[in-house]
C-alpha cells in the first residue's frame, strides 16, 4: 500500500439518526453523511435504517437530502458508523465517486428465480456502470428472507467472473423474520435485489472473516433439501446438533435463542469453514441461514469475542493489503448473529475494522448473511464481517 | 499430548506451549475437516449429476458445483474432439469472453496429459483466451466413458493454494463419474432429439395430411406454410404443371418477383429460388416447392423435407384430382364452356366486383332460334356440331375478360363486366349475333344458317341478385324471340315489373284452373231485324282465391303468355259443347242454340288441335254444327300452312269458323278466300261510330258487302243503342250482339231466356235449325267485345 495524502472532499463520510420519525432520521443521517459537502450525480448514499420506519418516507426523504446523488440500500436488524452503534435508527454512508463509476440496478421480485434474478441485475448495474477503468467490485444487497443466498452469489457470478470481487449483505431486520426493504432507482422493494457496480480507477480491498473455530466432532449431513438439514449421521438434525453442543434442547417451539452463539462450520477445500447460522427449526430439521447440500461436512462452532473482534481486524488488514492507495473508508457488513457474543464490546468490532484501515471513516450494517467472494469460496456466508475498503 | 511439549511438573504449559499445541490442534482439526471434506465430495457431486438429467442444465451445475467443491474460481466443460473443444459449460468466465468458435487445448496437450493432470497454470498450460483471469493453478480431468474421450473439465483457481494430489485423486474419480453422467445425458438428449424428431414429423404428418381443405390453392397455401414453418426459410411458393410450364398455385412468405407462371428451366434459373424441391407422389409430375433461401442445416431437416416432401405430393396429388373433378362437373362436356354451376359463381362473382368497383354487369342471354327444326330434321349429333361452333363463335366475339357458358340445351350466357353503358352490353350482343349468323355452318355436307335472340339484363342502380341477372336476361330473350326472332332486347324496370305480374298472374290462374275455378257466361247474339237470339258466346271468367270474379281483360294476356291459354281453351271448348249439347236436348229440335268460343292462335298451333277439337264433340254429345269458332284476325298474320290445315280439318268436322275483330288487323283479304271462313264479327269500334262517324258507318258498310260477296255472314258487335241496330239492318246486317241485347249471363238464363222463343236458323246455311241461333265464343277478346259485365 502506498500511503498518499488523502482530501477531505474524496473520503467517505458516515452519519446516523436514532430520530424516530423517518423523515427527520433520515434527513439527519444523510446530511451528517455529507458532512456540508454538495453531492453530485456521479455519488453514492447508502442508508441502512432498522425495520422501524415506514420505509417510503425514509427513503423519500433521504433521496431528496442525498440529491442529486443516488441512495440505495437496506433494512438492518441494527447500523453502526465508527462511532455509533444504532440499534434503532438509521446509518447513511457518503461515496463520492472520487473518480469511480457507479452503476445502480435493482430487480424484484426475487420469487423462485433467485439466479435469474441475480444476473439480471449484474448485467444492468454493469451497463449503468460502465467498464471504463480497469478495476471493478460488485457490491449486492438482496432480501435476506428470499431464500438460498447462494443463487445470489452464483447468478452475480455467471455474469461478473472470477476477476471481479463480490461483496454485500442481505438486508435484515429484528429477527421477526417478518420482511425487509431494500432501496434503489426510488423504489422500495421487499422481494428485491440491488446491485451496485464500481468501476475504479484504483485497486479497492475485500476482507472476510470471521472468528469461529470447531466445537466436537464433525458430522456429515445425510439428508438435506435446500437450506434445512433434516438428518446428520443418519440422526434428526435437531438431537444431533445438542448432542455435539453438550447442551439441552431448552425450548422445543423456537431454537433461535439457544443457536445463535454455536452455528454450523461448514468444510471447505481449504480446511476453511463456512459459517451457516441456524435461523429456526422444522420438526426435527434445522432451518440454516444458506444452503448446506447432503454430503457436506459439517461442525458445530463456537466462539468468543476477543476472536470476533480478531476476525474483524484480520479482514480490515485483508483488505488494506488490496489497496493502492490509503484508505478513504470503508464499508463493513457484519453478521446480526456476531452481535449477542459480542454483548458490550460491540461498539468494538467496527472500531477493529476503522483501525486496521488506519481509522478511516466506517459504516454499514448487520445482516442476515454476508456476501465475500474474492477468491475460492463459495461467497456467501454467515456470521462474518466483510470490509469494502476504498 | 506429546511429553516433550510439557514443563514444570507436567500440570501446566507455559503460554507459549499453549499456542502452538492450539495451532497444531487447529491444524489437525482442519486436515481432519479436509480429509472428511474430500471423502464426501465426490458424494455430493454425484448427487448433483444425478438431480439434473437435462444435459445443458447438469453441465452448468456440474461446472458450478465442482469449481466450488474444489475451492476453484475457473471451471470448464469442453466436449468434443481435441482438436475442436465446445466450451459446454463455463464458471466464473464473463460469458462475452468465451469463445463462440470450438476451441483448442495448448500445443501437444492432448498427447501428454494422464487422466488426470494438475499444477500451476504456467507449467501445464491453459487456453489463451483466459490468460486475462490470471489463473494460477490448473486440474485437467479427462471426461472417458466406455474407452472414448468426451472431453475434459478443467478447474482454475487465482489463489495460491495449489491442486494437491488428493484433490487429482478425486477429480479422476469425479471425472468418470462426470463422464458418465454426460455418457447417460447425451443419451438421454439423443434420445429426447429422437422424440422430438418424431413429434416433430407427427406434427407435421398431421397438419398436412389433416388439411381440413380440397381446393387446391388453399391446399398448396398450407404446405407452403408448413414447409416455411419447418426449415425456417423465408419464402416458399408452390407450382404445378400446366401444360408445358408451372403454375403457382399456393405460397407462404413475401414471394417478391416469383413469377405465377414460368418454365421448370427459368425458375431453376433464377436467383429467387434458391431450392426447388420435388413433391413426391405416385405422379413423377406432381409440383415442386421453392424455397427463398437454403433451409435449415441439419440432417434432420433434409430427412423431415424429404417427408414433407412425400406427403405435400399425396396431397397436392388429391387436391389437383378434386381440381379437376371440379372442373369438370363446372364445365359443359360438349363446349367445354362453363356450365350453369360455373356461370352462377362466376356471375355472383362478378356482382360482387362490381358492387365493389361501383361498375356493372351486364348478362346477355342468347338462344338458337328453331334449333329444334335442325336437331329433329338433321340429328343430334349435328345439333351437337352446331351448338359446338357456335360456342366457339361466341367465344371468338367476346373480350378476354366475359365469360362465356352454356346453360343447356340451345342456351348460352354471356357474362360482361365493367359496362359502363347498356350500349356496350348491347354491342357485344350485336357482335355475338353477326358472328352467329356471319356464314352458314357446314352439318354433315348440309349449310345451316342460324340466328339467334338475345335478352340483356344489366346490374341496375339499386343493384341485381346474379340470380336475378339471368332470371331478367332470360326474359329479355323471350320478348325477343315474341317480337320475331333474331332480336336483341334488353331488360328494363317496366319489363321487370310486367314479368313479375305475369308470374303473379299465371300462379293465380293456374290456380283457379286446377281448382275449379274457371266459369263460363254466355252472351246472346241476335238475329236482325227481328231480334230473335240465335246463338250464344261463350265468355270465360275466373273466381280468384278471395272469390272475385276476374274479367278477361285481367288476365287474358296472362294466360297467353304463359301458355295457360291453351288448357284454358280446352276447358271452355268442352264447358261450351256440353252447355250445347244440354241446350240441344232441351230445346225444340227446330229451335236450335249454338255455342261460340274463341281460339287462340296456341291452340291452333298445336299440331293435333283438330283431333282435340274432335273429340271433345264427341265426347260432350254435341253436334259439331252446334258450335261456331272464333279466331282473331291476329291469327291470320301467323298462320302457315299447318294452320291453314287445321282450320280445314275443323271445317270438316261440320264446324263453323268465324273471325273475331275483323277489320282491326293488317291482315291480307287474300286470307279469306284460303280460309273456310263462315262469317266475319264487325269489331265494336266501328259499330260505336256507326250513328255520328260516316268513316265507321262506310267500313260497317263495306265488311257487310264483302261478307255478303264472300258469302259469309257478318256479325256486328258491341250493340248498344237502337239508331246502332237500324243502322245495320239498314246496311243489311243480319247478327248483332251487344248490352242492347243482353249482358253475358249464365247457361241457365239463358236457358229460362230462350224458352218458346221461336226458332230461326242461326246462320246462313244452317239447314238443322230454323229455330234459334247462337255464336258463342269461349276466350273472348277484351280489346273487342262488349263484355262489360
Amino acid at each position: 500500500m502506498t500511503q498518499e495524502l488523502v482530501t477531505t472532499a474524496e473520503i467517505m463520510g458516515t452519519g446516523y439518526s436514532e430520530h424516530p420519525d423517518p423523515v427527520l432520521a433520515a434527513g439527519e443521517c444523510v446530511r451528517a453523511a455529507l458532512g456540508g459537502r454538495i453531492p453530485s450525480e456521479e455519488d453514492l448514499v447508502f442508508v441502512f435504517p432498522t425495520i422501524d420506519y415506514e420505509p417510503h418516507a425514509f427513503l423519500e426523504a433521504a433521496e431528496r437530502h442525498a440529491h442529486p446523488a443516488r441512495v440505495v440500500g437496506c433494512t438492518s436488524f441494527a447500523g453502526f458508523t465508527r462511532d455509533k452503534q444504532v440499534a434503532r435508527g438509521c446509518v447513511a454512508t457518503y461515496l463520492p465517486a472520487n473518480g469511480c463509476s457507479f452503476g445502480v440496478a435493482a430487480v424484484d421480485p426475487l420469487g423462485d428465480d433467485m439466479f435469474g434474478a441475480a444476473k439480471r441485475v449484474a448485467e444492468v448495474a454493469i451497463e449503468r456502470g460502465g467498464e471504463v477503468h480497469p478495476h471493478s467490485v460488485l457490491l449486492v444487497l438482496s432480501d435476506g428472507l428470499a431464500g438460498d443466498q447462494r443463487e445470489i452469489v452464483r447468478g452475480t457470478y455467471a455474469v461478473t467472473g472470477a476477476k471481479v470481487p463480490l461483496v454485500g449483505g442481505a438486508a435484515g431486520e429484528n429477527l421477526t423474520l417478518r420482511g425487509t426493504y431494500q432501496f434503489a432507482e426510488g423504489r422500495v422493494m421487499t422481494n428485491g435485489v440491488v446491485a451496485v457496480w464500481i468501476n475504479t480507477p484504483y485497486r479497492l480491498g475485500v476482507g472476510v472473516r470471521h472468528g469461529w473455530r470447531p466445537l466436537g466432532r464433525p458430522q456429515i449431513v445425510t439428508r438435506a433439501s435446500r437450506n434445512i438439514v433434516y438428518e446428520l449421521d443418519g440422526r434428526p438434525a435437531v438431537e444431533a446438533y445438542f448432542e455435539v453442543r453438550g447442551a439441552e434442547l431448552l425450548n422445543h417451539e423456537s431454537i433461535g435463542g439457544q443457536v445463535m452463539n454455536h452455528p454450523f462450520g461448514v468444510v471447505a477445500d481449504s480446511g476453511r469453514y463456512e459459517i451457516r447460522h441456524i435461523m429456526n427449526r422444522v420438526e426435527d430439521g434445522l432451518v440454516l441461514f444458506g444452503y448446506v447440500g447432503e454430503g457436506a461436512v459439517v461442525r458445530v462452532m463456537a466462539s468468543d469475542c476477543d476472536d470476533l473482534l480478531g476476525a474483524a481486524a484480520l479482514a480490515a488488514g485483508d483488505a488494506l493489503a488490496q489497496l493502492e492507495t490509503a484508505p478513504r473508508g470503508a464499508l463493513v457488513f457484519s453478521c446480526t448473529a456476531r452481535v449477542p457474543l459480542l454483548g458490550d464490546r460491540l461498539p468494538s468490532e467496527i472500531a477493529a475494522v476503522s483501525d486496521g484501515l488506519g481509522g478511516c471513516p466506517a459504516g454499514g450494517f448487520f445482516t442476515l448473511g454476508e456476501f465475500a467472494r474474492v477468491t475460492g469460496t463459495t461467497g456467501f456466508h454467515n456470521a462474518t464481517v466483510v470490509v469494502l475498503a476504498f | 499430548m506429546p511429553e516433550d511439549y510439557g514443563v514444570g511438573d507436567g500440570s501446566e504449559f507455559a503460554p507459549a506451549e499453549i499456542r502452538m499445541l492450539r495451532a497444531r490442534l487447529e491444524m489437525a482439526e482442519r486436515e481432519a475437516g479436509r480429509t472428511l471434506f474430500r471423502a464426501t465430495r465426490l458424494a455430493q457431486v454425484v448427487k448433483v449429476l444425478g438431480d439434473h438429467s437435462e444435459l445443458a442444465e447438469m453441465s452448468e451445475r456440474a461446472v458450478c458445483e465442482v469449481a466450488e467443491l474444489f475451492s476453484a474460481d475457473l471451471a470448464l466443460l469442453l466436449l468434443g474432439e481435441d482438436a475442436a473443444l465446445g466450451v459446454e459449460a463455463h464458471w466464473g468466465v464473463r460469458p462475452r469472453d468465451v469463445p463462440a468458435t470450438p476451441v483448442r487445448l495448448p500445443e501437444g496437450f492432448a498427447e501428454l496429459i494422464r487422466p488426470v493432470l494438475i499444477g500451476a497454470a504456467e507449467e501445464i498450460g491453459y487456453p489463451t483466451w483466459l490468460s486475462s483471469y490470471s489463473p494460477r493453478h490448473v486440474a485437467y480431468g479427462r471426461l472417458v466413458t466406455r474407452g472414448e474421450t468426451l472431453g475434459y473439465i478443467m478447474l482454475a483457481r487465482r489463489a495460491e493454494n495449489p491442486f494437491e494430489t488428493a484433490d487429482a485423486h478425486e477429480l479422476q474419480a469425479l471425472a468418470t463419474r462426470i463422464a458418465l453422467a454426460l455418457d447417460n445425458g447425451l443419451l438421454y438428449k439423443s434420445m429426447q432429439d429422437q422424440l422430438r424428431r418424431m413429434d416433430r414429423l407427427y406434427r407435421v404428418t398431421t397438419e398436412l395430411a389433416g388439411i381440413p381443405h380440397l381446393e387446391l390453392e388453399e391446399v398448396a397455401d398450407a404446405v407452403a406454410r408448413a414447409v416455411r414453418n419447418e426449415v425456417a426459410v423465408s419464402s416458399v411458393a408452390l407450382y404445378v404443371p400446366d401444360g408445358e410450364d408451372l403454375r403457382m398455385v399456393g405460397c407462404a412468405g413475401p414471394i417478391g418477383s416469383l413469377p405465377e407462371r414460368a418454365s421448370r428451366e427459368y425458375l431453376a434459373g433464377t436467383e429467387l429460388a434458391h431450392e426447388m424441391l420435388l413433391l413426391r407422389s405416385g405422379d413423377p409430375d406432381s409440383g415442386v416447392v421453392v424455397v427463398s433461401q437454403p433451409p435449415r442445416d441439419g440432417t434432420d431437416e433434409r430427412a423431415l423435407l424429404s417427408h414433407m416432401m412425400e406427403l405435400a405430393g399425396l396431397v397436392i396429388d388429391k387436391a389437383r384430382l378434386h381440381d379437376l373433378t371440379r372442373r369438370q362437373a363446372e364445365r359443359d362436356i360438349l363446349t367445354g364452356l362453363p356450365n350453369r354451376l360455373l356461370l352462377s359463381r362466376r356471375m355472383e362473382e362478378a356482382v360482387a366486383r362490381a358492387k365493389r368497383r361501383g361498375s356493372h354487369v351486364a348478362v346477355i342471354f342468347l338462344d338458337l332460334d328453331r334449333f329444334k327444326v335442325i336437331n329433329d330434321s338433321l340429328g343430334h349429333a349435328a345439333g351437337d356440331e352446331l351448338l359446338a361452333e357456335i360456342a366457339a363463335r361466341l367465344q371468338a366475339v367476346t373480350r378476354s375478360g366475359d365469360t362465356v357458358g352454356r346453360l343447356g340445351g340451345d342456351e348460352f350466357v354471356v357474362v360482361c363486366e365493367d359496362v359502363e353503358h347498356p350500349e356496350q352490353a348491347f354491342a357485344a350482343a350485336r357482335r355475338m349475333q353477326a358472328m352467329v349468323g356471319d356464314s352458314a355452318i357446314d352439318l354433315n355436307g348440309a349449310p345451316v344458317s342460324v340466328t339467334v335472340s338475345q335478352g340483356i339484363a344489366i346490374t341496375g342502380r339499386s343493384g341485381y341478385s346474379a340470380e336475378a341477372l339471368l332470371r331478367d336476361a332470360d326474359t329479355a330473350m323471350y320478348r325477343a324471340k315474341e317480337r320475331g326472332r333474331n332480336r336483341i332486347e334488353v331488360f328494363d324496370n317496366e319489363f321487370r315489373t310486367q314479368a313479375v305480374a305475369l308470374l303473379r298472374g299465371e300462379r293465380a290462374l293456374r290456380d283457379a284452373l286446377e281448382n275449379g275455378r274457371l266459369r263460363v257466361l254466355y252472351q246472346p247474339i241476335m238475329r236482325l231485324p227481328d231480334r230473335v237470339m240465335v246463338a250464344a258466346e261463350a265468355l270465360m271468367r275466373y273466381e280468384d282465391a278471395d272469390g272475385r270474379i276476374v274479367s278477361p281483360a285481367e288476365f287474358i294476356d296472362v294466360a297467353e303468355d304463359s301458355g295457360l291459354i291453351v288448357p284454358m281453351g280446352e276447358w271452355i271448348l268442352a264447358e261450351a259443347s256440353r252447355q250445347a249439347a244440354r241446350w240441344r236436348s232441351r230445346l225444340p229440335a227446330a229451335c236450335p242454340l249454338a255455342v261460340s268460343v274463341n281460339l287462340s292462335v296456341r291452340q291452333l298451333a298445336q299440331g293435333d288441335f283438330a283431333e282435340v277439337v274432335s273429340t271433345i264433340v264427341a265426347d260432350t254429345g254435341a253436334r259439331p254444327q252446334d258450335l261456331l269458332l272464333e279466331i282473331t284476325e291476329s291469327v291470320l298474320m301467323h298462320t302457315g300452312p299447318r294452320m291453314v290445315d287445321t282450320l280445314g280439318a275443323i271445317k270438316d268436322l261440320g264446324i263453323r269458323i268465324g273471325i273475331d275483330d275483323f277489320g282491326t288487323g293488317h291482315s291480307s283479304l287474300a286470307y279469306l278466300k284460303r280460309l273456310p271462313i263462315d262469317f266475319l264479327k264487325i269489331d265494336r269500334s266501328f259499330v260505336d261510330g256507326l250513328d255520328d262517324d260516316p268513316e265507321d258507318s262506310a267500313i260497317v258498310a263495306a265488311i257487310i258487302g264483302l261478307a255478303r260477296a264472300l258469302g259469309l255472314q257478318a256479325v256486328a258487335e258491341g250493340v248498344e243503342q237502337e239508331v246502332q241496330v237500324a243502322r245495320l239492318v239498314e246496311l243489311g246486317c243480319e247478327r248483332a250482339q251487344g248490352f242492347l241485347f243482353a249482358r253475358p249471363m249464365a247457361a241457365e238464363a239463358i236457358s229460362r231466356l230462350v224458352e218458346g222463343l221461336v226458332a230461326a236458323p242461326a246462320f246462313e246455311g244452317d239447314s238443322t235449325s230454323g229455330a234459334i241461333a247462337v255464336g258463342l265464343t269461349g276466350v273472348e277478346r277484351p280489346d273487342s267485345h262488349g263484355v262489360r259485365c
